[in-house]
């Protein structure tokens, strides 16, 4: 048994019985096997000394015994990590960001605690999954959606404190921004209910985000100041229809008007649905929702151009598009509502993207929802549908990086400014790296519109079990954030290998940011308990350590 | 009256210990040793399309061996949830990435993987394996290398996956979910 840094053997074992005390010798892990549970499959330091692995693991049933377990870490100065069900791969997963932490593995308390269907919201616990909460509302009838990301095993609380994002609208796209009330332990046991919830009896917890007082909610997303017991979540109510249209225009330049005038109409709420980007001459024909099967690999004449090592030249794709018939940009976008508001908005979108010479509209055939069984099989992505699949381990068998079987990705994420000039830089940019280290991927990266005012890059890295190779992807990783740094592109989430190196990008005023967020650390828990070094939040003994 | 489960394990050695290399083909069940669990069901999964000679394997080999197909969608994931919480022993036809996501689902349950085999589908081998594992001759958790105990994504992807899972100890992280006030 190899106890947490700075933790004797003996309070180790001290801190363990008394875990196994609270929750029940059953759900004490300390064996290799069932700790190996605990270990990132993404992880990009497999098997090198300092990847991020547990000491043990305690799985609570209850709010009360996370209290409990926090008022016992603290009094041994256990390290311990809480994780909701533990499937954020490419973003860490099940293990820890200090190793040796001991996990406190929330699947237990999967309790759907209040779900309303007249205003709109759900009370859950840390364990409850997508899978869960949809089936609980399909069980029961109820006219909401959830809006969930692929794949939907996940846990709806754990997704949102990370900064996850689903596809199907606006306000309910950005997991966190939809959440409204939080039920957290502090670092010394103490319970805490944020907004609404403070005022006992509350009858608006889930309906009035700002509460009385700042609003600290966000103190907890993507940090280390608390255990997250409960959350409530504003869910959409399920619409009656839902198409997708397509816009097409023929030149690169053009997707510098496209994207101002899309901004303009997600700005006034006329388009409200996730919209897709594609560039049909480099193979995704844009109208992925209607495709039966994956896009067809674009032509050798294509392939060419993309791969020049010289750099991909624009222009000559676009002209060798033209000569083919093909466009250069098609955006496919979500309409939901019904059928008289869909054809609305998209009246409205075809008026205003019309002003762009060559650009063409179809409008695929309006479907009335729920969708039957049979369709929902048949339908490749139920995700803008806000049904949860695993749809997204099925698409065929996994890369090979430098000879060594791809067991994963791990994600490099930086966001981008909402603009036709950001998009074609950044395409370029990491088109570049993919194609100096030739990692897989489409042929041509494209942004994605899941923020409404910024673009999102999610480019997945292949994770294999070399420690040699995937310290050359750490290299790769390293390569991108620098240069996404010079742009002024930061990284919206990242894994735990990489939580230090994004934190240092944002050094505005010598680290003001990141030194403020330390002393919030050591007020709030002064042993440093609480998920040390979770997004490069360091407690006091650990900072100095470091440095 | 008969059970729902198929008591079929006995003290017959594990036969399909074949370890074939290549970039097509490896067995990679590993033990000896049996474990005599009932199997509680043949887990297909649906994206593969089930040659006809291995089907009729199954049928002849256990009639009553009860089979569930594996969609992976929500509903499926429920009643998934549902049977993997009752089960002790399960085994499975897959392909590598729905084993991928049914062993993570399966270990919330307690479950662990115990055995595992990857072939091509026109490698005679896999009538081998999977009479083995439908005979119910699997070979128990202890002493598998620990390279074997989870599967990993590979190029053998395209393969199709022979598995065995069973549950070590009764504690399953998840149980059904409750709501707790309307």
């Amino acid at each position: 048994m190899i106890p947490p840094p700075q933790v004797s053997v003996a309070d180790f074992a001290a801190a363990l019985t008394a875990f196994a005390r609270i929750v029940g010798d059953q759900w004490v892990f300390t064996t290799e096997a069932d700790l190996d549970l605990y270990r990132d499959s993404y992880s990009i330091m497999w098997g090198e000394a300092d990847e991020r692995t547990a000491s043990a693991a305690v799985a609570p049933d209850t709010a009360e015994q996370v209290v409990d377990l926090v008022k016992v870490a603290n009094r041994y100065r256990i390290p311990i990590y809480p994780i909701s069900t533990g499937k954020n791969l490419g973003y860490g997963g099940a293990a820890p960001a200090l190793a040796g932490s001991v996990v406190l593995d929330l699947k237990r308390m999967n309790r759907i605690v209040e779900i309303d269907e007249r205003n709109g919201y759900a009370v859950v616990e840390p364990g409850v999954s997508y899978f869960d909460l949809y089936n609980h509302i399909q069980a029961k009838g109820l006219k909401l959606w959830i809006d969930c990301p692929s794949p939907g095993w996940g846990s709806v609380m754990g997704n949102a404190l990370d900064g996850g994002v689903g596809v199907t609208m606006a306000p309910y796209r950005n997991h966190f921004e939809a959440q409204c009330g939080l039920e957290v332990v502090l670092p010394d046991g103490r319970m805490m209910r944020t907004g609404m919830g403070a005022m006992p009896g509350a009858k608006t917890w889930q309906q009035f985000k700002p509460g009385f007082g700042p609003r600290i909610d966000g103190l907890f997303k993507q940090s280390n100041y608390g255990v997250v017991t409960k959350m409530g979540i504003w869910l959409m109510p399920a619409p009656d229809a839902h198409a997708t249209g397509v816009v097409t225009v023929p030149r690169h330049r053009d997707i510098i008007p496209l994207i101002d005038i899309i901004g303009r109409l997600e700005q006034a709420k006329i388009v409200q649905g996730l919209w897709n980007l594609s560039s049909p001459i480099t193979g995704t024909p844009g109208n992925a929702a209607h495709e039966a099967g994956p896009p067809a690999p674009p032509s050798p004449t294509i392939m060419a151009i993309l791969n020049d090592p010289s750099g991909a030249d624009m222009a000559r794709l676009e002209t060798v598009g033209t000569a083919m018939g093909l466009p250069f940009w098609a955006c496919e976008f979500n309409l939901y509502g019904p059928q008289k508001l869909i054809a609305a908005q998209w009246e409205c979108m075809c008026d205003a993207m019309a002003a762009i010479p060559g650009a063409q509209f179809r409008l695929n055939p309006i479907q009335t929802l729920p969708l039957p069984v049979e369709t929902q099989r048949a339908t490749r992505d139920l995700g803008p549908f806000g049904i949860p699949t695993l749809k997204t381990f099925d698409l065929g068998p996994m890369h090979e990086f430098d000879g060594e079987d791809v067991v994963g990705h791990v994600f490099f994420s930086p966001v981008i400014p909402r603009t036709g000039e950001a998009a074609i830089a950044a395409m370029a940019a990491f088109a570049g790296i993919a194609r100096k280290y030739n990692i897989p991927g489409p042929p041509l990266p494209v942004p994605s519109s899941i923020f409404e005012r910024a673009f999102l890059f999610a480019i997945g890295l292949p994770v294999t079990r070399s420690p040699l190779v995937n310290a050359k992807i750490r290299g790769i990783f390293r390569e991108l954030v620098a240069i996404a740094t010079a742009n002024g592109w930061g990284e919206y989430r990242t894994a735990p290998a990489f939580y230090d190196m994004i934190m240092d990008t944002y050094s505005y005023n010598d680290h003001a940011l990141r030194d403020f967020l330390g002393t919030i650390k050591d007020a709030v828990d002064p042993n440093g308990i609480m998920s040390p070094g979770r997004y490069a939040i360091w407690p006091r003994h650990l900072r100095d350590h470091k440095t | 009256m008969p059970s729902r489960r198929t008591v079929l394990a006995s003290g017959a050695a594990f036969a399909t210990v074949a370890i074939v290399h290549g970039d097509d083909a490896r067995a990679v069940t590993v033990s000896a040793e049996t474990f005599a669990r009932p199997i509680d069901a043949l887990l297909i999964d649906a994206t593969l399309a089930l040659p006809g000679q291995l089907a009729a394997l199954v049928q002849s080999r256990n009639p009553r061996l009860p089979r569930r197909t594996v969609r992976l969608d929500a509903a499926d994931c429920d009643d998934l949830g549902r049977m993997l919480g009752q089960a002790s022993a399960i085994i499975g036809i897959s392909s590598g990435a729905t084993l991928f996501c049914l062993e993570r689902m399966a270990w919330d349950h307690g479950f662990r993987l115990t055995a595992r085999s990857q072939r091509a589908t026109s490698d005679v081998a896999v009538l081998h394996d999977l009479a083995a594992l439908v005979d119910g001759n699997l070979p128990a958790s202890a002493g598998t290398p620990a390279q074997f105990r989870a599967y990993r994504p590979a190029r053998g992807d395209g393969l199709i996956h022979l598995w065995a899972m069973h549950k070590p100890a009764d504690r399953p992280l998840r149980a059904a979910v409750a709501e707790i006030s309307a």
